[in-house]
């Protein structure tokens, strides 16, 4: 037996607490995106399941322009570079716009920016295929989401923030964080209850003297649904970034006569960088990949990334077809997190 | 916000409020509708707990409510164990590669759920065929997707969680002590046992509960990894959530609203009691307190922030 150093035995020690945890979440988290990578270039078997023979229908169908198109490898090339080329027209401008929300000094100017370049985005993108229009208008409807929520979310963080009272603040924040961790099928629920065509907003409606009104299975159900489900992911990060953002460097801005909106975008927008962007990640995160709000707020006719997955997967069962569009979005993720999102910031998150 | 003025501070109150009622109004429609006479519609009728009495024959509901419990029991005590396990190696120690381990960590934190969701079908799928052809398990005896698959599933994304809470609470834990006991001729595992596992137990509780809610709450992963056999509560009550609108369902839902806010404030009470002892450990030392951080056991905001 040979004696082992000091080093050796720590590094084994380390290596017996961090094998389970790692390996289970390895396991579950990123063995599987492999093999729906792998999934998305094979057959799809009838009733579910792949056929292990390579094909390329999966991809040419989400890259191809307008209608599927039955062709091969050669043709899935050229209609890859061109899908490739019309997204990056699509959404250069709007991460160039995002790039810039980041570091300007005109916050107003930038945010204006982005609106346009958004609605540019997803107009362009509803004219390429069905795929690009489900992926486009699921990310557009969470880029709203997401902005609605900082606009509610930072009044309640200054508010909470501003209370003198330690157990006024934790009382407010307390009442935050039990929708925080209320089940989101409960919560998804009690807006398509409020809103259903015979529920209590209606009456109310009606005992006024109004015709009912349709809420469910439109855009602003599922809007709705969005920021009441993401909110609270959104107001606890703030709090924290407002809670610990230096006043006084407020006061010096305004001393030296600042006025408030530059006192606003200039000084106290980049002290709560931090938190705006782990909230606005969670937030957009959450919202781009929902499935409940689409589906009992949506009613299938405002379809989100999460339908089109269950369709393949669930019903259509093309899992080819389901894992390249589970490919993209991913992808789209995981590219939204490194560019959009600058590297100080990314530190900040992990 | 003192830089803006009285005007601005009425709009931020106005503003809370209505934030507040935003929160609130639809849950507390939908507890008291649970009350409601009335089949359907949103019109009060007067009141009545047959709704709730109902549910306790509802052999579906309950039988799911079983299933759920016993997945998040089974969940949160591995995953206490694990994630405890990974957040000691992350927090103790320097060393090559950490910087990847903790993205691994959080990666179940930001992946979207859905493609987690899927992928698990299509991993659990490939990986019970090549099982059932390779033990010769044919149509009647296959195994197939039910409650170990939604136990793997939320073990995973449950030890994220609890090595997020214990980290934060190992952040407040001077590490002298150990090497005190250690110096002392404690064993390693008397150190923990007797030195480290009570200071950071509040996190590990703390940990355990927020990991039972969110195995109990989980929807969207265990949609695609249940199977027909382990139906669970939240996939029970969407089933019947899509059949008809039921004050039953109502009713369901008042009840998990009140089981997981109850769970909620249990975890912050502990973490509370740790976080009051912590600050007066603060004041006296001088340390920068952090009961922001403390109270928001999900994210360790205290820490990560303080990188950038």
């Amino acid at each position: 037996m040979a004696a082992t150093t000091f080093a050796q035995r720590r590094r084994r020690r380390i290596a017996a607490l961090l094998a389970p945890g790692l390996t289970w979440i390895t396991l579950v988290y990123i063995v599987p995106a492999a093999l729906i990578v792998l999934y998305s270039l094979l057959s799809p078997k009838l009733g579910g399941g792949v056929v292990w023979e390579l094909s390329s229908d999966a991809w040419n169908e989400v890259v191809s322009k307008g209608r599927r198109s039955e062709a091969g490898w050669g043709t899935l090339g050229s209609a890859a570079v061109r899908a490739l080329a019309a997204a990056a027209v699509a959404t250069l401008p709007l991460a160039a716009c995002a790039r810039w929300l980041r570091r300007s000094e005109r916050g107003a100017l930038a945010v204006a920016a982005a609106v346009g370049a958004l609605v540019g985005v997803n107009h362009l993108a509803s004219s390429y295929n069905n795929y690009a229009a489900i992926f486009a208008r699921s990310v557009a409807w969470s880029v709203w989401a997401t902005a609605l929520c900082v606009g509610l979310a930072l009044p309640l963080a200054v508010f909470i923030s501003s209370r003198r009272s330690r157990i006024t603040k934790n009382a407010l924040l307390v009442a935050v964080m039990i929708p925080f961790w209320t089940s989101m099928l409960v919560r998804t629920f009690a807006i398509r209850f409020m809103l259903s065509n015979t529920g209590p907003l209606n009456s109310v409606i009606e005992s006024l003297g109004f015709d009912r009104v349709v809420f469910l299975n439109t855009r602003f159900a599922v809007l709705l649904g969005l920021v009441y489900t993401a909110l609270p992911f959104m107001v606890l990060p703030l709090y924290a970034a407002v809670e610990r953002c230096d006043r006084t460097q407020m006061e010096a801005a305004r001393d030296l006569g600042a006025q408030p909106p530059q006192v606003f975008w200039d000084v106290f927008v980049p002290l709560i960088r931090p938190g705006l962007t782990v909230g606005s990640i969670m937030v957009f995160v959450l919202s781009v990949s929902q499935y409940l709000v689409p589906t009992l707020l949506g009613g299938g006719k405002t379809n989100m990334i999460a339908n089109m997955l269950d369709l393949q997967f669930g019903e259509a069962f093309n899992w080819p077809l389901g894992a390249a569009v589970a490919t993209v979005f991913s992808l789209i993720t995981i590219l939204s997190l490194y560019f959009v999102v600058g590297r100080r910031d990314r530190a900040g998150l992990l | 916000m003192s830089a803006a003025g009285r005007g601005p501070a009425a709009a931020i109150g106005a503003t809370a409020g209505l934030v507040y009622l935003f929160f609130y109004l639809p849950v507390l429609v939908l507890v008291l509708f649970s009350f409601n006479e009335a089949r359907t519609g949103g019109r009060w009728t007067g009141f009545t707990t047959a709704w709730y009495a109902r549910l306790a024959d509802n052999d579906q509901i309950r039988s799911a409510t079983v299933n759920s419990i016993l997945i998040a029991v089974i969940a949160t005590a591995l995953a206490v164990v694990v994630g405890t396990m990974l957040s000691l190696a992350l927090d103790r120690h320097a060393f090559r590669g950490r910087r990847a381990a903790e993205q691994v960590v959080y990666l179940p934190v930001i992946a979207p759920e859905i493609v987690t969701g899927v992928s698990l079908l299509a991993f659990f799928s490939f990986v019970l065929s090549r099982l059932n052809d390779l033990l010769g398990r044919g149509a009647g005896d296959a195994l197939r997707l039910g409650r170990p698959t939604v136990v793997i599933a939320h073990v995973a994304f449950c030890t994220a969680f609890v090595a997020l809470v214990v980290r934060a609470s190992l952040l407040n834990f001077d590490p002298v002590v150990e090497e005190a006991a250690r110096d002392l001729g404690a064993s390693r595992w008397t150190t923990f046992w007797r030195v480290t596992l009570p200071s950071i137990a509040p996190g590990v509780l703390g940990g355990a509960l927020l990991s039972f809610t969110l195995s109990l709450d989980n929807f969207v992963i265990t949609f695609f990894v249940a199977g027909p056999g382990a139906t669970t509560l939240p996939i029970e009550v969407f089933g019947q959530l899509r059949r008809s609108i039921s004050p039953e369902v109502n009713a369901v839902s008042t009840l998990i609203f009140a089981a997981s806010t109850l769970l909620l404030v249990g975890a912050l009470a502990i973490q509370a009691g740790a976080a009051r002892r912590r600050l007066l450990q603060f004041r006296q030392d001088g340390r920068p307190g952090g009961e922001a951080a403390l109270l928001d056991p999900q994210h360790s905001p205290q820490h990560t922030w303080e990188e950038t």
